[in-house]
């Protein structure tokens, strides 16, 4: 194999085929896989799983993660973080969506976890599509989304999805994908070890992009699996790539049109149902504190209640969201997610989109584009905590 | 410092209401000015809509 080729694989279950040979040629330790755990209440729920058995590889769900991602708070980056202790003590091959390894570049900063042991195999991203929207409109046209096997975006305007084998396309909707991934010119992350992506229709290829992603493929015997090399770009992406840039500048011009006073009124709007849950918190897949300040007043609040103290609010959502933003926004690494799991649908996404856009137009600094690059907040203190971290 | 200004700014908020210096102990005078002069730019600024806003509720 060579660097910077993209080579033909073949149907999706290829892929897993490859994931199994890294198992066992022992180029990785473990994989993280995907399952849905229940299959007949919540059948377009993925959960991922990690298998360290090759032979246990077998649920072909590749097609939905595509499209679906994990649901509700998981991640890829997410259940590495927090499940297998940042891939720090082994090593693990993961699929993940862009911005899953965008969310590594950041967590790698801040040493949560190891870069080095992770294989990682990026998509070139499709968009997210809604589930919980997808259900109604596959109720709407009388189908069961248990019998759904897998699903592909083979246009712009239209989705395939599987029923056994049976065969059926669907017109997109204006709002089946988020809203985020409407806004998300990264589809294709040149940060991983090796890129895959559905080229045609059931057709897939991959496309090694580091030296870890091409010495790790040459190690395993790939007959029959990986095939010719083709040049061919994908042309799909591109065109969402270009669609999704333009969509995000006309945003941040009407933002940047309103007055103040506008922007106040629709951000006070927006945000003053927030209910103080924390699922954007649990979801998020950079926000890594055991101990998260914003939590324990969140509860210490509650326990005042729960007591009858009468002023029992000391901290209330305004606060609860701009100590959030405060926070994160320079990690901030757009994945949409925070939107995703709000109980009331707060787009919050959108403001630090927003508050992203202006920091790379004042510092030149993009949350996960560079494991090299340090925010202009607290990068010096970062790297001065590391250097004696690492000593 | 330049973050906060950027939220607020993203928010609607002035980001003239927030404002980070440093001085020596030594230098009690300069502290003296810059709390006159960020008192003084506050009242012009009037209350926070945030406050306003929360008031109203």
């Amino acid at each position: 194999m060579e660097l910077n080729k993209t080579y033909k694989v073949g149907p999706r279950t290829n892929i897993m085929e490859l994931m199994k040979l890294f198992l066992k040629n022992e180029v990785v330790d473990s994989v993280v896989w995907f399952t849905i755990k229940k299959k007949e209440k919540k059948p377009l729920s993925l959960s991922p799983v990690e298998v360290t058995d090759p032979d246990e590889l077998k649920d072909d769900l590749l097609g939905l993660y595509s499209l679906f991602n994990f649901s509700r708070m998981d991640t890829t980056a997410n259940f590495v973080r927090d499940e297998l202790n940042g891939a720090k003590d082994k090593k693990v091959a993961v699929i993940a969506k862009p911005c899953d390894v965008r969310a590594f570049i950041e967590l790698q900063k801040v040493r949560q976890v190891n870069l080095n042991n992770l294989l990682i195999l990026s998509l070139e991203c499709p968009e997210t599509i809604d589930t919980g929207k997808l259900k109604k409109l596959l109720k709407k046209k009388k189908i069961d989304p248990v019998e759904l096997t897998n699903i592909c975006r083979p246009t712009m305007n239209s989705i395939m999805i599987e029923l056994g084998s049976d065969e059926k396309t669907i017109e997109m909707e204006d709002d089946l994908i988020y809203i985020n991934c409407t806004r998300c010119p990264r589809k294709i992350d040149m940060n991983a070890d090796i890129n895959i992506g559905e080229r045609e229709k059931g057709i897939w290829a991959i496309h090694i992009v580091s030296e870890k992603g091409k010495e790790a493929v040459d190690k395993v015997p790939t007959d029959g699996i990986i095939s010719e090399p083709i040049d061919t770009e994908n042309e799909l992406i591109n065109k969402l790539i270009d669609i999704s840039q333009k969509k995000r500048t006309a945003d941040f011009e009407k933002l940047d049109e309103m007055s103040r006073e506008e922007r106040f009124k629709l951000f006070y709007d927006t945000f003053s149902k927030c209910r103080k849950c924390g699922s954007c918190i649990r979801a998020c897949p950079v926000c890594f504190c055991k101990d998260c300040d914003v939590q324990r007043k969140r509860k210490e609040d509650i326990k005042r209640k729960k007591a009858g103290i009468e002023d029992w609010e000391t901290f209330d959502n305004i606060l609860y969201i701009l100590t959030k933003m405060g926070h994160m926004c320079d990690t901030c690494i757009e994945c949409g997610k925070c939107s995703q799991v709000c109980p009331v649908n707060i787009p919050s996404a959108n403001t630090y989109r927003y508050i992203n856009d202006k920091i790379q137009k004042k510092y030149d600094y993009v949350a996960g584009r560079n494991v090299d690059e340090t925010s202009p907040r607290s990068g010096n203190e970062i790297k001065k905590l590391l250097a004696v971290l690492e000593k | 410092m330049g973050i906060i200004k950027l939220i607020l700014e993203a928010i609607g908020l002035s980001p003239d209401r927030v404002l980070f210096d440093n001085c020596s102990s030594a230098e009690g005078s300069k502290i003296a000015g810059i709390v006159r002069e960020m008192t003084a730019k506050l009242k012009e600024l009037g209350p926070s809509p945030l406050k306003i806003q929360s008031e109203k509720e």
